[in-house]
């Protein structure tokens, strides 16, 4: 996961990369500068903007937002929002969250692939053996031919 | 900044000068002042906001961008304070520190750092700071509670500092504003005790000897300003506030663009709202107030400073918000935000415009 995250924290201006679950459990973070933020205060502060976010517009029939800037004196806050987690991203004073927009969705799409295709691999059963072999050791009579048989494949 | 960008600010400086040169507008301050800021320039960029503004003193954007240069470069300094206290911590800089932090009315954060200075070091500057920042919370909130906590801050400060005006002064202005007129005058005399001779303290000495015969007592001016929610010649200032021109017409405005669904603006629990009408209206400003707490919340949690844009995008559109000090503007679009509508946002907010008379929710 860090690996999907490493490219967006190499642009300039990027202080640190964070993708967090929906109830703002940090799942991986990548940050450039030596003094790091707490990533775990950072992920509870970005989750609980977000739903606060979502609770003020949903009397207006809104669904929560999909990408959120907060944009103070001291830095930026950007959060891009997917079914399943959310990419929150702290920017310097001198960036803009424009600057980002693209690489984020490019990032959020790549791990929300690998996690359908994980999840794909999971669902799917084991593909059958190369070499269909014989289970068992029970006597097999000359004269009949193994298809004939049930639960016992053909061959061997 | 590296050397590139260096290079390439300093020819759109020069391009920018030069256009300004031939042609005085105030678009080309503007273009000029941004220049200036992008290249790191903030003092520049200052002095040629206040250079336009002399030529255009009612121009909104060019004032705003004044502003934001002025909060821009605050905020530059706080930080450099901030830094220079955790490695020295001497009287000077939280002085500095604590006086930007009242003025930019950031009184929370103020009595923070005033309670960790007086638990350093005691100093009677810090019990003088400290009954400012009680005395700004009282002119904002105008509580029986806060009053009489300014007061007792007040006396403090006057007895840690018994050589200096300012807590004096500063408990004469706010006895004054009450309209409790004896005790004011009874501060009076003790500034011309402190300062024999002064003109101005004279002059107010002997106008409030002539009001104080039927003057309230302090519980009870304090008791009139809490339910009337106004201090004594404090109407004078809101009238000419009123007259200093009005948000609706950049409102109405920017709600004729096809695309824009609703254009607000908030200040206090008052918003004007442009396009959407009744209870949609009054929802959105509800909306609107509530993101904007939160987030200012959030910002202040993560040490992230004053907010300068919300922007939130969705199935919705796009909903931008631009907080000012007191206030802030907010539209609402189906498409992109775009520049000349993000640049009439933030020359919206921090207008403290007059909000009474046409708001769609009081």
């Amino acid at each position: 996961m860090i690996a999907l995250l490493e490219p967006l924290a190499r642009l300039p201006g990027v202080e640190f990369v964070l993708l967090i679950s929906h109830d703002g459990v940090p799942i991986a973070h990548v940050h450039r500068s030596s003094e790091a933020p707490h990533e775990e205060s950072l992920a509870a502060l970005a989750a609980a903007w977000l739903n606060d976010i979502g609770q003020a517009v949903a009397p207006l029939g809104w669904h929560a937002p999909g990408r959120a800037c907060l944009r103070a004196a001291r830095g930026t806050l950007v959060l891009r929002r997917s079914e399943s987690a959310s990419l929150v991203v702290c920017l310097g004073r001198e960036t803009s969250p424009e600057d980002v927009r693209l690489s984020m969705d490019g990032t959020l799409a790549r791990i929300e692939r690998a996690r359908h295709g994980r999840a794909h691999a999971e669902r799917t059963p084991a593909p059958p053996a190369p070499i269909p072999y014989r289970q068992g050791s029970a006597p097999v009579e000359e004269d009949l031919s193994p298809a004939s048989r049930p639960g016992h494949p053909p061959g061997n | 900044m590296n050397l590139l960008n260096r290079l390439l600010s300093f020819g759109r400086v020069r391009r920018a000068r030069r256009a300004l040169a031939d042609d005085p507008t105030p678009r080309n301050y503007l273009m000029l002042a941004q220049q200036y800021a992008l290249a790191g320039r903030t003092g520049d960029a200052q002095r040629t906001c206040v250079e336009g503004l002399a030529a255009f003193p009612e121009n909104i954007q060019l004032s705003r961008y004044h502003q934001r240069t002025r909060r821009a470069e605050r905020e530059q300094r706080l930080s450099e304070l901030h830094r220079e206290l955790a490695q020295a911590p001497r009287a000077r800089l939280w002085r500095e520190l604590c006086e930007i932090l009242i003025e930019s009315d950031e009184l929370a954060r103020a009595e923070e750092e005033l309670t960790r200075w007086l638990a350093r070091d005691q100093d009677p500057e810090a019990r003088y700071l400290l009954a400012r920042v009680l005395l700004a919370r009282f002119y904002a909130d105008r509580g029986r509670e806060q009053g009489r906590a300014a007061l007792a801050a007040l006396d403090t400060a006057i007895e840690h500092l018994p050589g200096d005006l300012r807590p004096l002064r500063a408990k004469l202005d706010f006895l004054t504003k009450l309209g409790a007129w004896k005790d004011a005058r009874d501060c009076a005399a003790r500034c011309l005790a402190a300062e024999p001779g002064t003109l101005e303290l004279e002059g107010r000495f002997r106008t409030l000897s002539a009001r104080a015969e039927d003057s309230p007592p302090f519980e009870r001016a304090l008791y009139e300003v809490e339910r009337s929610g106004k201090l004594v010649g404090e109407d004078a200032l809101r009238d000419a506030r009123t007259s200093a021109g009005s948000v609706q017409a950049l409102l109405r405005e920017l709600s004729t663009q096809p695309d824009v669904q609703a254009v607000l603006y908030v200040r206090g629990s008052t918003a004007l709202v442009q396009g959407p009408k009744g209870a949609t209206a009054e929802r959105t400003a509800r909306s609107v107030q509530s993101i904007l707490a939160g987030s200012r919340s959030t910002a202040r949690r993560l040490g992230l400073g004053q907010v300068f844009q919300i922007q939130l995008e969705g199935s919705f559109g796009t909903l931008s918000i631009a907080p000012g000090e007191q206030d802030a503007g907010a539209i609402l679009c189906s498409g992109p935000l775009g520049r000349s509508r993000e640049e009439a946002l933030l020359s919206m907010a921090g207008l403290n415009a007059a909000t009474g008379g046409g708001g769609e929710r009081p």
